[in-house]
């Protein structure tokens, strides 16, 4: 039985910080004023382009963005994103995709702090505006981590249910795609019966599933089953474009887990429904949507994580369930990028140091962080 | 009767009219000389004695004293001689040719020894270096001293601090005339003192024979600062830097080793340093883009911030950030002691691709020094290495 | 006196002065692993160039220099006083949370200042928010500072407290002091670095706890001001 060190929790907070941001309203190299994703390409690499206060909450109210990041973009009075490079890549591959075809799966990995979970956030924010619905999981260690209750499935005797986790998970969905499930009007395929009184019945909308899942915390995990596969089902039938976003994708496939069961013997990440839900959605057995999903080393236990390649973070099942996918790799900040972030700084009054400001400060700023964004950013915040 | 008058006149004027007080010192000479005289003519006083004038106690007990010193002297001597020849034979060398040096090493090989303090180590020395040198007599036959200032105890000090004091008005006395002359604003000239300074009590005190006092010592330094102060002191240039030595030279430091050419043509050089238990070997290559490694890593190889900013301390300084790539391997116990090292080194390195004038600039910087502070061993009887346990009387 | 003694007495007694103040032969340090003549190093650049352009430089060309500290560098962000304020909010050595809580305190500066900035509607109003945390500690250091204290002196079987000036050393130590002081005196749910960034932007403004303590010693130092001449004699 491992368990976690509180360093592990400490690199999980702190993985969660990459770097790059700000508000665009003037025209400085360092800034874009192409505010929609879909349009982003090589030329804004390097660039900072905003995103609206509302938007803001309708993406990222249930988690998505670094924690620490979230509260440097609120003392900047404005949430900017850097346009780096991965997320280029698969803007472009996504306006390219054929949709018709099998799912593909894109998967993101690099050293922790490199901003993963920052492109990720990109890639939301262009779901949403290209219309995907979005199904997004913002950290998947967080489930089987700080688990609160599990309880034995009412769907299904040999696995676990996460009510408290799925209940939130729901509220996240439905605050980030209420409105786009309405237009489309999704229609439950199957009747679902809860209990003797509670019933879905077959035609009755999405989000009415969603409301006894909110309502019922008994049977959210079983909603959330019954959702993603009515989601795939409609994809398939060209109701609507799903597109899949997965931070930490790696912990459904971590070999020691946090929960533990009275005889002591660990309840590992495959036996919970909801990671069997999740799977069943990143599998390229339906089309007219998309996979993305992050590996990084923070969601697997601490003694794993010599290597950010996908292979080691994955596991022999996580790579055979997975493959054949697209691996993307987010690495440092280029020097242009590192100019403009610094750029953004000063320009948001955020590195005060005024030595720091001339070249010969950038190039010391440069060599302590070692071009590492989420370095950068605890190297910088003090001064 | 006659030859032993010469002598103590000789030892009077050696006494009154000291001028310099070293290497070639007659104060040193004439006292050994004096000595050896003084103890080779006691040998011939035996024979006289007897009938001639009384001698007072003194003067008798001192050359008892002499003669017991000469004798232990010379048996001594005749013992390392005899022990250099055995030392020459087990070692299979010419005993005519065997030199000290020889002897230093034939001891270290037959006796070798793990002690610490070289001085605690097995040795053997020729007697001159071992006893120290002894005075000669300082008063007459009669018991009558020669010099003027014998009951102060300590002659030759009080003499050279008189002296100084003598020069000192003769100074004055120039600087009067050369004022009457119309010529002032004499600047005090402190240049001949560059690169040296004063010589340590114990070197003072081996010339003079004689043991001084801390406050003694300080005012013999307090006096020749203020003596050098003078406008005109490079006058007595050479009686001043009797009591200078010269410091030397920051040479290690000067001595900078030429680039070197890798494969790919670019200059580089290498250095080992240590600081604390740990130990680095770095590389420094030019024509760089600021790349670095550690142990196979980057930067990242130390969490912690300040030793980053150590890293890059002696980059930045030279303003190289950037230019130079930096290859180090360091180990031993603790990151601290390693980011030491990886600094000395790449300080080190860097005097090969920057000027003179920054050289010297690290080096008062305190970058191109080894850092000889070390972890302080814990003591017996103590909680600590300065700590005590807790006590109370009662 | 001769006419030359007369002309040299002044400079020469100075020049005496400066001199055995660095004859380090006669000051030596018990337990320093460096010989007494080893000169500190000067890794601060502009003292450095100050200390070539006046000369002294070419003095020390033979004298060797001790290395320099592990936290002596010539970083951006570098900042001595700070240094000496890390080193005094430190416990048992632990250096690196002592400088990430007083770091903490800086950030924290930065977002308090700067959400008074975005707030802000005018120009004028924002030119007069100090943003950068190093300025205002400094600035807030320097108004915590007190120019006199109280010391027990013996006079007549009574002690008296008696106001005396004291040094710019003293006076930094007890600001210091007073802050880190004043910042752990706190609720168990608020943490150092919040309270020491409102202590320093209330110090900055001239106003609470630590500078009220600072006006209670002054008003103390006043009211005791019939026994300052016991301080003589």
């Amino acid at each position: 039985m491992i368990r976690y060190s509180r360093t592990y929790d400490f690199f999980r907070v702190w993985r969660r910080f990459s770097f790059n941001s700000t508000e665009s309203i003037t025209n400085h190299t360092f800034r874009t004023n192409e505010c929609s994703p879909i349009n982003h390409k090589i030329d804004h690499n390097g660039r900072f382009y905003s995103i609206s206060e509302s938007v803001k909450k309708q993406l990222f109210a249930g988690g998505g963005l670094p924690k620490e990041y979230q509260s440097l973009s609120e003392t900047l009075n404005g949430l900017c994103i850097m346009v780096r490079k991965p997320a280029i890549e698969l803007i472009h591959y996504l306006n390219k995709t054929n949709f018709d075809a099998p799912v593909l799966r894109y998967v993101l990995y690099g050293r922790t702090g490199v901003g993963k979970s920052l492109s990720l956030a990109h890639i939301i924010h262009y779901g949403s505006c290209a219309g995907f619905v979005l199904v997004h999981v913002p950290w998947v260690p967080k489930w089987f981590q700080y688990v609160k209750v599990a309880t034995p499935s009412s769907v299904q005797s040999n696995k676990y249910d996460q009510p408290i986790e799925a209940v939130e998970w729901l509220k996240h969905f439905s605050t980030q795609n209420g409105p786009l499930l309405e237009k489309c009007e999704l229609k439950a395929t199957t009747t679902y019966t809860w209990s003797k009184r509670e019933v879905t019945a077959e035609g009755s909308p999405l989000s009415e599933l969603i409301d006894l899942g909110l309502n019922r915390a008994k049977y959210a995990t079983g909603c959330i089953v019954a959702l993603l596969d009515e989601l795939k089902k409609a994809a398939t039938n060209k109701q609507c474009r799903v597109l899949v976003v997965i931070d930490g994708f790696n912990s459904f496939f971590s070999p020691v887990s946090k929960v533990i069961r009275e005889d002591k013997s660990m309840v590992l990440a495959s036996e919970f429904l909801l990671t069997d839900a999740f799977l069943s959605l990143t599998r390229n057995d339906w089309n007219n949507g998309a996979v993305v999903v992050s590996i990084d080393p923070l969601a697997y236990p601490p003694e794993l994580r010599e290597s950010p390649l996908p292979r080691y973070q994955l596991g022999k099942t996580g790579f055979e369930h997975l493959d054949p996918f697209v691996p993307i790799e987010v690495q440092n900040y280029s020097d242009k990028e590192f100019r403009s972030q610094i750029d953004y700084y000063i320009e948001r009054n955020w590195l005060q140091q005024p030595k720091a400001h001339t070249d010969n400060g950038r190039a010391e700023l440069s060599f302590t962080s070692g071009n590492h964004p989420y370095s950068l950013m605890r190297l910088v915040a003090p001064y | 009767m006659a030859v032993l008058r010469e002598v103590l006149i000789f030892n009077l004027k050696c006494f009154r009219g000291v001028r310099s007080y070293f290497c070639p010192s007659p104060v040193f000479q004439c006292s050994s000389l004096s000595l050896n005289n003084a103890s080779s003519n006691v040998r011939n006083l035996d024979f006289e004695q007897s009938d001639t004038k009384k001698i007072s106690k003194a003067m008798k007990s001192y050359m008892e004293r002499a003669k017991v010193h000469d004798n232990f002297i010379k048996d001594q001597l005749h013992q390392y001689n005899l022990g250099k020849r055995h030392l020459a034979n087990m070692m299979g060398k010419d005993p005519e040719f065997f030199t000290q040096k020889d002897v230093d090493e034939a001891i270290r090989y037959l006796f070798p020894s793990g002690l610490f303090d070289p001085r605690a180590r097995p040795m053997m020395k020729h007697p001159d270096e071992i006893y120290p040198k002894r005075k000669a007599a300082e008063f007459d036959m009669n018991g009558r001293p020669f010099h003027s200032l014998f009951y102060t105890s300590k002659p030759n000090y009080y003499n050279l601090m008189h002296d100084l004091a003598v020069k000192f008005k003769e100074l004055d006395r120039h600087e009067d005339r050369m004022i009457s002359r119309g010529i002032r604003d004499q600047k005090p000239s402190e240049l001949f003192l560059f690169g040296s300074d004063w010589i340590p009590k114990e070197k003072i005190e081996s010339v003079l024979l004689e043991i001084l006092t801390d406050a003694q010592y300080s005012n013999l330094i307090k006096t020749l600062e203020r003596f050098t102060q003078h406008p005109y002191a490079i006058k007595e240039k050479n009686f001043v830097m009797q009591f200078r030595h010269q410091l030397a030279a920051q040479t290690e430091i000067q001595q900078v080793p030429e680039l070197m050419k890798d494969e790919s043509n670019r200059p580089y050089t290498t250095f080992s340093a240590r600081r604390k238990k740990s130990t680095a070997t770095v590389k420094v290559i030019g024509q760089g883009t600021g790349l670095l490694s550690i142990n196979g890593k980057d930067i990242h190889y130390f969490e912690r911030k300040q030793h980053k900013e150590q890293v890059i301390f002696p980059l930045e300084f030279c303003n190289v950030l950037g230019k130079v790539d930096v290859v180090a391997t360091c180990e031993g116990n603790g990151f601290s002691g390693k980011v030491g090292a990886i600094r000395l080194g790449i300080a080190m390195c860097l005097r090969s691709f920057v000027d003179a004038e920054t050289t010297e600039r690290m080096r008062l910087a305190g970058l191109l020094s080894f850092d000889p502070r070390k972890r302080e061993r814990k003591k017996p009887g103590q909680a600590g290495a300065r700590k005590k346990f807790t006590w109370k009387k009662r | 006196m001769s006419l030359s003694v007369l002309l040299r007495t002044l400079p020469t007694l100075n020049a005496i002065n400066s001199q055995m103040s660095s004859l380090s032969l006669l000051s030596r340090q018990p337990y320093s692993m460096y010989k007494p003549f080893v000169k500190e190093p000067i890794y601060n650049i502009d003292k450095l160039d100050k200390f070539i352009e006046s000369g002294e430089a070419k003095k020390c060309e033979f004298v060797p220099v001790k290395a320099a500290r592990n936290d002596h560098n010539v970083s951006v962000f570098h900042d001595e006083l700070t240094n000496k304020f890390i080193n005094m909010v430190m416990e048992k050595g632990h250096k690196e949370l002592a400088r990430n809580l007083v770091e903490a305190g800086y950030m924290k500066i930065k977002q308090l200042q700067l959400a008074k900035y975005y707030k802000a509607t005018t120009d004028i109003e924002r030119a007069e928010i100090e943003l950068n945390p190093i300025t205002i500690f400094h600035k807030a250091l320097d108004n915590c500072k007190p120019i006199l204290q109280l010391t027990p002196i013996k006079r007549g079987g009574s002690t008296y407290q008696v106001p005396i000036p004291i040094t710019e050393n003293r006076a930094r130590f007890l600001a210091m002091k007073w802050i880190i002081l004043e910042s752990r005196e706190k609720d168990r749910k608020i943490h150092f670095p919040e309270k020491f960034a409102l202590e320093l932007i209330d110090a900055y403004n001239n106003t609470g706890k630590v500078v009220k303590r600072k006006q209670d010693l002054h008003k103390q130092c006043e009211n005791n001001r019939a026994y300052a001449h016991y301080r003589w004699g």
